[in-house]
């Protein structure tokens, strides 16, 4: 109630207030009508300001001392308060008396959090700040969620899966751990410049799809065994590799890169095992990816696809394999057919994840590159300044949006009396179409 | 020589040197050509409104001194024929732009465009002989454009008073005993409109007069700059936007002063009312809703007026 009482009487308060300055509103406008008909010429000392006065005073140019003093003689003289008016209205006088008492020049951080937060900062930097914030968010729980399937996998790996993949890594892992770092590294650095393709689902070796894989090009000839501990140790290391990181990035990965690589390669030796039984892995890995902008990153990809391919098509000999050698283990052989089929389908499972979040990179990738092209096309330099198109306005480089702007209409005396003392504003508004923001003598002209 | 006015020598000596290096064409002036003018306008502008100037506002009035602009003026003044085949090139368009503005046709335009070159270049003799240019006015404080923006328009107003006093048409007599007319209709409007007592009309003109006049004297005992803004808003009829260009500051600012302002008048007149006419508080108020109801209705009148 208390309130209530407390915000009429503030309402009824303003209203009078209003009310109030209506009336003196209106006994002014009388007051001014009737000195205007028969008000005298007043000067200060019987002169009047002389040129140099008016537009100094026009122009913001005095001391203020003497800039006071001209006010006093310009509240009384109708005739040059009349000549600076049309001074200042046809210079377009900045007010630089105004912007100089109120705020001091903020420095560098200040300077750019402003331009961030001022009214054409938000409207183009939130919705980007935004969106990376998105990403970033979803690219740790994704991160988080593979970390986690990881190391449940591992968990459920069999102990003699774990020694065959111990002997199938002595035999290339130190000889070839340049050659592997250094695909990696290739693949980081390549750039994709096309659309993501669908891949076929359920390969198991689609981590590296992550990275902005295309077309899986088609299996290649075979080529002999003797490679077949060096493809299948650089596929050990690229598949731990791609498999940590959701990204394509290309700097600052390669060392924190390497470290996944030996971590995840310890983790999975399972993989080990079965790519180094793939002869055909190496076939498919020299077969040249004709795919265009595609380098590296994507054969190696599709060298992993067609190698978990492969290894379906030869999990049974796989399979078969340590039961020949156990002569006394049809036990053990029924125990790892079920263990085979729960690690494809778990393999599975993760490649469509793995595909998903390579799709997801590919598109993010594809529109920032747009973008960069967008922002490449827009950009001219007219008179000596540089511009930038932004949603239909031509923006100087040097424009700074804590700044005021005099806005100035095409065709408008003003304008005219503008392009007059500066010529090259008239060049730039003719050969810029539409809504211009150009800094000129340290003042923003806001040109439309 | 005073001692300060030693210093203020060295200043303005000094002051010349910095001015020549940071401009781009200096047109071979020296130090001893540039120190009187600048001189000049540190008289006018400092010395003049606070002979104790410091020594900093000083340095930094010089350094704000159009450098290019005060050269090339300077040049022209001694002769320079580049200087000013430079400043012709330079300001045809500016001279003929404000020569457009202050003309109500092309031909006015170019005759004042002309006269303008004409005062410039000191076509006029002085009574002592010598060439009367209009260009030793220049201090270097403003832009040259803008300078010869302010000569064009009070070549314009000169030229236009002169014109007018010659012939006073028939036209401007009717508007002048129009004017007159309308005057006297003010003060009867109440009467003739509302239908009031002679009683209530009298005491009501008196009213309005007290009115007027406590605002009047209220208006006059503003600071200078408030005094402005009500000159140029009420007076003058100018936008708020253009009130603000005048003062410097931005429209909202002129806005809210303006809002202040008459909050002040307000309280002043009914000071003066009550201290000086021997009115009540209550009377003031009464009087400020009646007069400006009164006001309205003339302005619903004239609007209705004009429409027809």
């Amino acid at each position: 109630m208390r309130n209530f009482t407390f915000f009429h009487w503030q309402r009824s308060f303003e209203m009078k207030r209003e009310t109030n300055n209506n009336e003196i509103d209106l006994l002014l406008r009388r007051l001014g009508r009737r000195e205007d008909a028969g008000a005298p010429e007043a000067s200060i000392d019987g002169e009047h300001l002389d040129a140099d006065e008016l537009s100094s005073y026009a122009l913001n140019a005095l001391p203020a001392a003497s800039r006071a003093r001209y006010t006093a003689h310009l509240a009384e003289c109708s005739v040059c308060r009349k000549l600076v008016t049309e001074l200042s209205i046809s210079l377009g006088a900045a007010t630089v008396a105004e912007q100089a008492k109120t705020a001091p020049v903020p420095g560098g951080l200040r300077k750019f959090l402003a331009s961030l937060f001022s009214p054409m900062g938000l409207r183009y930097v939130a919705p980007v700040l935004g969106a990376v914030l998105v990403m970033v968010v979803g690219f740790v729980v994704l991160r988080q969620q593979r970390r986690a399937e990881k190391s449940s996998l591992v968990a459920q790996l069999p102990e003699h899966r774990v020694n065959e993949s111990e002997t199938a890594r002595d035999s290339g892992a130190k000889a070839d751990a340049p050659n592997a770092a250094a695909n990696h590294d290739e693949t980081y650095h390549n750039t994709p410049g096309k659309p993501t393709e669908p891949k076929p689902s359920g390969t198991p070796g689609a981590e590296a799809t992550r990275t902005g894989a295309g077309a899986a090009p088609p299996p290649a000839a075979k080529e002999p065994a003797t490679d077949t501990p060096v493809v299948a140790q650089r596929q050990v290391q690229e598949l731990p590799v791609l498999q940590p990181s959701t990204t394509a990035k290309p700097t600052g990965g390669g060392d924190a890169q390497k470290k996944a690589d030996e971590t995840a390669a310890k983790k999975q030796p399972e993989t080990v095992t079965v790519e180094a039984r793939n002869s055909e892995v190496k076939d498919q890995a020299r077969e040249p990816v004709k795919t265009a902008g595609r380098t590296e990153k994507f054969e190696n990809a599709d060298r992993i696809t067609i190698a978990g391919a492969a290894d379906r098509k030869n999990e049974p000999a796989n399979k078969n394999k340590p039961t020949a050698a156990a002569p006394a283990a049809g036990v053990a052989s029924v125990v790892s057919r079920g263990d085979l089929a729960r690690r494809r389908a778990e393999k599975e499972r993760e490649a469509d994840r793995d595909k998903r979040a390579a799709n997801e990179e590919e598109s993010e990738e594809t529109k920032r590159l747009a973008k960069d092209e967008k922002v490449e096309t827009e950009t001219r330099t007219v008179a000596g300044r540089r511009f930038h198109k932004q949603r239909g306005v031509w923006v100087d480089t040097a424009y700074d949006s804590a700044k005021d702007a005099t806005t100035v209409h095409r065709n408008s005396e003003q304008f005219r009396g503008l392009v007059a003392d500066e010529p090259a504003i008239r060049t730039i508004a003719e050969q810029l179409d539409g809504e211009i923001l150009v800094v000129w003598k340290g003042r923003t002209y806001r040109i439309r | 020589m005073k001692p300060e006015n030693q210093q203020i020598e060295q200043l303005v000596n000094h002051g010349a040197g910095r001015l020549l290096a940071r401009a781009a064409d200096s047109r071979s002036l020296g130090v001893e050509t540039l120190a009187p003018r600048i001189m000049a306008a540190v008289q006018k502008y400092l010395l003049r409104d606070d002979p104790a100037t410091p020594t900093a506002e000083v340095t930094k009035f010089i350094d704000e001194m159009q450098a290019d602009d005060l050269c090339l003026i300077i040049a022209c003044e001694r002769g320079d024929e580049n200087a000013w085949h430079d400043l012709v090139e330079r300001f045809t368009a500016t001279v003929r732009s404000a020569a457009r503005s202050a003309s109500s046709n092309e031909d006015a335009a170019e005759d004042l465009a002309q006269s303008i070159w004409a005062e410039l270049y000191g076509l006029r003799v002085r009574d002592d002989g010598r060439p009367a240019s209009k260009l030793a006015y220049y201090s270097g404080r403003g832009s040259l454009a803008g300078w010869l923006r302010a000569v064009v328009a009070q070549l314009a107003v000169d030229t236009f008073r002169k014109q007018s006093k010659l012939v006073q048409t028939e036209e401007d007599a009717d508007l002048d005993r129009l004017a007159r007319d309308a005057q006297l209709t003010d003060a009867h409007s109440f009467a003739a409109t509302s239908g009031p007592t002679p009683e209530q009309s009298l005491s009501n003109r008196f009213a309005q007069t007290d009115l007027q006049a406590a605002l009047s004297k209220s208006v006059q005992q503003l600071a200078a700059e408030d005094r402005l803004l009500v000159k140029l808003y009420y007076f003058d009829n100018l936008r708020l936007r253009e009130a603000g260009a005048v003062l410097g500051v931005h429209e909202a600012t002129a806005s809210r002063r303006l809002t202040r302002i008459q909050a002040d008048l307000r309280k002043r007149v009914s000071e003066i009312l009550v201290d000086e006419r021997g009115w009540t508080h209550a009377e003031a108020e009464r009087s400020f809703a009646e007069v400006a109801q009164h006001l309205e209705t003339d302005l619903e009148s004239l609007v209705r007026e004009e429409s027809f």
